[in-house]
């Protein structure tokens, strides 16, 4: 049998789940707009669509937490954007949450610091219609080469024919 | 004086590939140069016909994403609901779906055992392992109904309660396996062509797992000791014994021994879940979803995969987000085989066990169409029947 090792980023025991919460929204400043728990370990942070990309910046790389997925919701007067960070070792899973602002929402791409957005990014934009300024390698993921332009599947107006 | 590049297609449709991929492998000589992944070749929309389907619709949608991780993803699905609900499930349905999670990712390990060993051409470990897949699929319909689509949760606990045969029959699996898994641990670790091929080959450094995301065994075999079962406690996981394996070296064989390890595990947590097991009901009325959003993840075979949920209280999801574990763990497969050799290549993406349907959210079910309704327990018989009549090699 492989040997059991000893895990090298374990959470600290006693650890309670979104402890660290105070800590980040400290970090953050001015740059969190809002703050709603939904349970301990489950953190939501409102941060306007200019700010929302320095405050994953600082989430990864400061608090070395994971990127998990980038939710992207059509609300009506924007596309909701989820950036769902997993802190493994302080067990909490934060949401920066912002919202770009239609009739073309657009903002700033977090790939060039958070490597792991790349897929993400490319599927919100081809699913949702959402520019992501910056992305190193822009282009469909998911859906065919001919696939229609300006046809985004998950947008309220999008209709099956 | 540089050599000329050479692309090598892998895929779209390819032999080696069960599911529709294209890898492209940019080449100089037999050096690996760049690795550039085509993905959607499975995509489905399974998001926007997620919002189209019933709460329950959904969990059975969630149960088709991909082959292998079917009690993981519908349970995700599931756990974001009773967050939105408020719902905790009863301590019986806690250990139960333990089971079939774990009984999962004993024949999803093992189903990759076999993949992995006919990619370093050990016969031998590919049918001893694929043959004990068999018994843990067996076990699956028994307890599920299913071997493929096994998967036990919905909202508020379980839909299948297990009775004392169950049981019995659970712990002489569990019997069983342990020397078999040891078994088949010793043939891998003792074989020197396994080592030769696997052992610093497609290294994963423990910061590209981190720059990456990269989740379960991929990430573990680098050094990254998350895991959901642990991190984000749900079934029975925080109340028995086990550990979480990792490795730090994050090549092939790092990655090979940590499914071995969390083989092992696996058969420890269900043998613990099955020791004073809870009497009392399999789950909670759950009447309705209220308005809200939820967040379920579960570490499935083949790491986190994640379900987000918005309900405005109406019938069905107005936003169902799924990412599968291998959505993150393909892209970490461009800076692994940089450098390495063609013959590399094909070791190199099994070592993710990636899932392509689930990463691109395809739908693998086709609904039988029939003269006259059958219904559930109608299904489950057929299926029974149909394995028991393979089994007893008449044929179905």
């Amino acid at each position: 049998m492989a040997a059991v090792e000893q895990p090298r980023t374990p959470a600290k025991p006693g650890t309670e789940p979104g402890e660290i919460l105070g800590t980040v929204l400290e970090r953050l400043g001015p740059l969190a707009a809002g703050e709603n728990t939904l349970r301990p370990g489950r953190a939501v942070i409102s941060v306007g669509p200019g700010e929302a990309p320095e405050a994953a910046r600082i989430v990864f790389e400061e608090f070395g937490a994971r990127l998990v997925a980038i939710t992207g919701t059509d609300i009506r007067e924007g596309v909701e954007l989820l950036y769902q960070f997993s802190f493994d070792r302080d067990l909490m899973l934060l949401s920066l949450r912002t919202v770009a602002p239609k009739p073309f929402p657009q903002i700033e791409s977090i790939t060039p610091f958070v490597p792991a957005a790349e897929w993400a990014e490319r599927e919100v934009a081809e699913l949702l219609g959402v520019g992501f300024t910056g992305h190193p390698g822009p282009g469909r993921l998911l859906l065919s080469d001919d696939w229609p332009e300006g046809v985004y599947p998950l947008r309220r107006e999008f209709r099956r024919d | 004086m540089t050599e000329q590049r050479t692309l090598v297609p892998l895929g779209p449709f390819h032999p080696l590939l069960a599911e529709p991929a294209f890898y492209q492998l940019v080449t100089e000589g037999e050096r690996i140069v760049d690795l550039g992944v085509r993905m959607g070749y499975g995509h489905r929309g399974v998001e926007l016909l997620s919002t189209r389907k019933t709460w329950k619709g959904c969990v059975e949608l969630s149960a088709r994403l991909g082959a292998g991780s079917a009690a993981a993803q519908s349970l995700a699905f599931v756990l974001a609901i009773e967050e939105i609900a408020g719902v905790k499930p009863p301590p019986r349905a806690e250990r139960l779906r333990t089971v079939v999670l774990e009984l999962e990712r004993i024949a999803s390990h093992l189903m990759w055992l076999g993949h992995f060993a006919r990619a370093v051409g050990s016969d031998l470990i590919f049918a001893r392992s694929w043959q004990l897949r068999e018994e843990v699929l067996g076990t699956l319909e028994m307890l599920t109904g299913s071997r493929v689509v096994s998967s036990n949760a919905t909202f508020g606990g379980v839909d299948l309660d297990i009775d004392g045969g169950m049981t019995d029959a659970l712990r002489s699996l569990c019997e069983r396996m342990g020397p078999e898994i040891e078994h088949l641990s010793r043939l891998v670790e003792s074989d020197s062509v396994i080592a030769e091929r696997t052992s610093g080959v497609g290294v994963l450094s423990a910061d590209d797992a981190a720059a990456l995301g990269a989740v379960g065994p991929v990430a573990r075999a680098a050094g990254i000791a998350a895991d959901i079962r642990r991190d984000d406690p749900y079934g029975a996981y925080g109340e028995i014994e086990w550990d979480v394996f990792t490795r730090t070296e994050g090549d092939v064989h790092a990655m090979t021994m940590v499914r071995l390890g969390e083989l092992g595990q696996s058969v420890r947590i269900v043998s613990a879940c099955l020791e004073d097991m809870p009497t009392g009901p399999v789950a909670v009325p759950v009447d309705r979803v209220p308005p809200g959003e939820g967040l379920g993840r579960v570490e499935s075979p083949r790491g986190e995969t994640f379900h987000y949920v918005l309900s405005d209280g109406g019938n069905s999801p107005v936003r169902h987000k799924i990412r599968a574990a291998s959505y993150m763990n393909i892209p970490t497969l461009a800076r692994r085989a940089v450098g390495e050799t063609i013959s590399d290549a094909a070791l190199i993406i099994v070592s993710v066990d990636p899932s392509h349907t689930s990463a691109e959210r395809m739908l693998r079910a086709r609904c039988a169409r029939r003269d006259g309704d059958l219904s559930a327990d109608d299904l489950v018989a057929l299926s029974r029947a149909r394995s028991a009549g393979l089994g007893n090699g008449l044929g179905a």
